[in-house]
């Protein structure tokens, strides 16, 4: 899909130099729109050239160079050299390749001016409010912490899919959909209702969407729109009682970034959490989208299809949602499927047999360990799926989860220097029929995994 | 003491753990001398004991599995009795009344026909037994319900296959071909046992895992099946227990296999095992929609992939809010696997799910290919046992069932303590020996599996 974009026949005669580079695809999979997105490193440049004074051309098969809109980024100056990162979009046949140029050095260049469909426009709620958007979704931002707020699958209803937890938030744009990572920081210690029931102020959210204008950095361009926020995760109280004290010590650090990639269907996030200090939790979690119970019908699930032999196939599982209608036998038992599922999947996918919009999130990369002792803390390790009626429907990944989380002697121990990373592609996308929607992620999935290839022309 | 004519009595004391526990059923093998042996078919009697000396009252008694050898004789006697939370009954066993005829007892348990074709009835549920193969083919449940007349349930109207290979068979002109095999097929099978009694009915068959044309049925898996139906308890136990007799070529095994009418059912659920859960922490049942209301146009097949783990506690079927609410559980009691050597080849182990058009089952599958292609076969060595046993209950459903059956899982897999005393003193003779209904895998190994 090149909408959208001015390119053409690309002139390196005023142009100082060039790197190659050969584009590879490997899985077989013609495409469209492919991400090249690498690092290069160019020896020496001019002591006088601009940034801006760096193009994409790709090689066609006639001979002709054809400038790409390309997003140079991370550029600094090594030197006489210059090093950075570059993404463009390439097409490119199935089991085939194509050559690359990085063209540097030429003075009467301006900066670049390509179009882009996506747009990144700032709100007005708060220092982190945004709305970002392409053809295929509307996604808007927390005010204050910049947490995926809203999302809109433009290609199906078109309407909000977050959901209420909070009757306070109900008129003010209700709650997010992108709740992770997150902990729930346990003080069993701490009683408040003189054990006459059970004692909600037994622990304190500690979510990155309650962070408050967290350390943010941008990076803007023809290709994608990225924003990655870091800080400590704060306790919010107004989600337990605000008169308690609470100490000021760091506990918990943690690291969200989204890209937006222009003319694409998805996005990347990816998480980064540490515990800074010995913790007692009930749960911690990441890889958490919370969905309104009736946005969706179905779900899909993929595991990964490891060990397999030679032509054996992985099914994956598509199952009837029963929130939205209230079908779950016990009304109060949260987790659909228990916690049988693995903690790494190849996908989980949300669809609506109506209005057809589509949610899948790709799970690239799930990486734990203890920075201190190598090994991390693992007390009920896995993905869960939560559906209560007239509430919401999610999946969230538990590195430690206990189900009676107002039991203070279920408080698990994790040790400092827990740390769990997470990337994820997040997929909004039209849905159909079951057979295709399968078909359809199947091919994303082998897309995603199997990004382009990069490597220099010698 | 003497209990009237007899002039033996082997004393139990019966203690429990735990919980008390009610109409606990009790299946003891007990060594004899062989000169009190002479009318064990119609002699033993189970006396409830207040103290070594007093004597309460009979309870019915099954005795069965007689050997009388060269000085030893030994029998089973099987009985339900009331046990206390940490205290013990005394039972006096009493044997060698050469006068003494058989008892008469009342007992709900009735069975009609034979292990082909018959039918089973206790106070809980009903059974109907397939004539052709002997398989369960029916089952409804007796349930009192206030203010109703008795009501028959359907729990499903299916001949269970409860275990099945998919063999891999050489094929002249495709390569290899898939062919589904199971007890559900047999024809008039062997049957190896046909026990019955006041206190519990046992029936055992036994034939090849073939199918109709194959060339060489010797060749094929061997397979067992027994049932076993109590006239106190509301469940039965299926064993399974199937040998490979030479290197078998599969796309799948199953065992612990359960079918049901899809729309007799809203609900498959499952309850898993975390055993790195904290102890005062509770697992949770998983459930998945099977009502073909809401699921008729879902894919047919594997309905969740590989993605429950082999090792449940539980799994069964529910109907919630549609008619009488009922669930049909099967408790894994006992699974094991044995391979000379060691080292079966598992494949995709897992628990599956499957829909069909007008049916849902699950099984457990040491084996599962997807794609049955000769790149994708597995071979089993020949010598490989698989056995299974489960608990199939059924029951009203409401909010307790789910801890109704964790209860009775934990009770199955928690056996009473018995001693006995005296020790028979006669030179060899066989240790006395108790089947905790019948089998089961002891407590803390359930504990492991996962039910807390």
């Amino acid at each position: 899909m090149m909408t959208n974009i001015r390119s053409g026949t690309f002139d390196p005669r005023r142009w100082k130099g060039f790197l190659a580079y050969r584009i590879r695809e490997t899985a077989g999979i013609e495409r469209k729109r492919g991400v090249a997105d690498f690092a290069f490193e160019i020896s020496h440049v001019p002591g006088e050239m601009s940034n801006h004074e760096l193009r994409v051309a790709l090689l066609e098969a006639d001979g002709c160079l054809r400038e790409v809109p390309a997003q140079f980024y991370r550029l600094r100056r090594q030197g006489s050299g210059l090093a950075g990162r570059v993404a463009f979009f390439a097409d490119v046949e199935a089991h085939s390749s194509r050559e690359a140029r990085i063209y540097y050095g030429n003075p009467e260049a301006g900066p670049a001016d390509y179009l882009r469909s996506l747009q990144a426009r700032k709100g007005d709620l708060g220092p982190q409010h945004w709305f970002i958007e392409n053809e295929f979704y509307k996604i808007e931002t927390l005010p204050k912490s910049g947490q995926i707020w809203h999302v809109w699958d433009k290609l199906g209803s078109n309407t909000s899919w977050h959901h209420n937890e909070w009757d306070s938030n109900r008129d003010k744009g209700g709650d997010p959909c992108h709740w992770a990572p997150n902990c729930w920081v346990a003080y069993p210690e701490r009683v408040t209702n003189g054990y006459e029931a059970v004692d909600p102020d037994a622990f304190d959210w500690h979510y990155v969407f309650g962070w408050d204008n967290p350390k943010t950095e941008i990076i803007d361009g023809p290709v994608f729109w990225e924003m990655r926020r870091k800080d400590v995760v704060w306790p919010h109280p107004e989600h337990s009682s605000p008169n308690l004290r609470r100490d000021r010590t760091e506990k918990i650090v943690a690291e969200v970034v989204y890209r937006f990639y222009d003319g694409c269907p998805f996005f990347v996030q990816t998480s980064d959490m540490q515990t800074l200090q010995d913790l007692l939790v009930y749960f911690i979690r990441n890889s958490q989208y919370v969905f309104l119970d009736h946005v969706f019908t179905h779900t899909i699930i993929c595991p990964e299809a490891t060990g397999l032999k030679a032509t054996d196939e992985v099914e994956p599982a598509v199952l009837r949602l029963m929130a939205h209608q209230d079908l779950k036998p016990f009304p109060n038992v949260q987790h659909t499927l228990s916690n049988v599922l693995p903690s790494k999947l190849d996908y989980t996918s949300f669809i609506h047999e109506s209005t057809g919009d589509g949610f899948a999130q790709f799970q690239m990369l799930e990486r734990n360990t203890n920075v201190h002792s190598g090994r991390p803390t693992y007390y009920n390790h896995m993905v869960f799926l939560t559906e209560l009626h007239n509430w919401a429907v999610y999946y969230a990944r538990a590195f430690s989860y206990t189900n009676r989380r107002f039991h203070p002697e279920n408080a698990v121990w994790l040790p400092k220097g827990e740390r769990y990373e997470e990337e994820n592609v997040c997929l909004i996308y039209r849905h159909e029929n079951v057979e295709s929607t399968i078909e359809n992620l199947a091919r994303w999935g082998r897309e995603l995994r199997s990004p382009l290839s990069v490597t220099n022309c010698l | 003491m003497q209990y009237k004519g007899w002039n033996y009595e082997k004393t139990l004391l019966v203690r429990s753990r735990t919980e008390p526990r009610q109409d606990e059923l009790i299946d003891v093998r007990i060594p004899l001398d062989s000169r009190s042996a002479g009318n064990l078919e119609r002699d033993v009697r189970v006396i409830l004991k207040k103290d070594w000396h007093l004597l309460q009252r009979e309870v019915p008694s099954q005795v069965y599995d007689i050997r009388r050898g060269e000085g030893v004789a030994t029998c089973r006697v099987a009985f339900v009795m009331d046990v206390p939370a940490l205290d013990c009954r005394r039972i006096g066993i009493y044997y060698d009344n050469p006068e003494a005829t058989a008892p008469q007892y009342q007992s709900p348990l009735e069975m009609a026909g034979g292990a082909l074709g018959g039918s089973v009835r206790t106070p809980f549920f009903s059974a109907g037994l397939d004539p052709r193969s002997g398989q369960i083919k029916t089952l409804a449940g007796r349930f009192e319900i206030p203010s109703v007349d008795p009501l028959h349930i359907p729990f499903f109207d299916r001949v269970q296959e409860h275990a099945a290979v998919l063999l891999a068979v050489k094929d002249a002109t495709a390569g290899y071909r898939a062919e589904y095999v199971s007890p559900a097929g047999w024809e008039e099978p062997e049957v190896r046992e046909d026990v019955r009694g006041p206190v519990f009915v046992k029936l055992t068959r036994r034939g090849r895992l073939s199918w109709a044309g194959c060339p060489e049925p010797g060749r094929c898996p061997l397979c067992e099946v027994t049932y076993k139906f109590f006239a106190h308890q509301p469940y039965f136990l299926v064993y399974t227990h199937m040998t490979f007799v030479e290197d078998t070529e599969v796309f799948g095994v199953r065992m612990g296999g359960l079918a049901v009418n899809r729309d007799l059912y809203t609900h498959y659920t499952f309850r898993p095992v975390s055993p790195n859960l904290p102890e005062t922490d509770v697992e949770e049942m998983g459930h998945i929609l099977i009502d073909p209301q809401y699921t008729a146009d879902l894919p047919a097949g594997s309905a969740f992939s590989g993605l429950l783990p082999y090792n449940l506690a539980w799994h069964g079927f529910i109907r919630v809010r549609k008619g009488i609410d009922c669930g049909l559980a099967a408790i894994q009691l006992r699974d094991g696997i044995r391979t000379p050597g060691g080292g079966f080849p598992y494949y995709r182990a897992a628990t599956y799910a499957f829909r069909e058009a007008h049916a849902v089952s699950c099984a457990r599958a040491p084996v599962y290919v997807k794609v049955c292609r000769p790149e994708n076969i597995v071979r089993v060595p020949a010598g490989t046992v698989i056995e299974h046993l489960d608990a199939v209950v059924c029951d009203r459903f409401d909010m307790d069932w789910g801890s109704r059956v964790d209860r009775l899982g934990k009770r199955l897999n928690d056996p009473v303590e018995i001693a006995v005393h005296p020790r028979f003193m006669l030179g060899e003779v066989p240790a006395e020996e108790y089947e905790p209904l019948p089998y089961g895998q002891r407590g803390d190994a359930y504990r492991r599996l996962g039910v807390r």
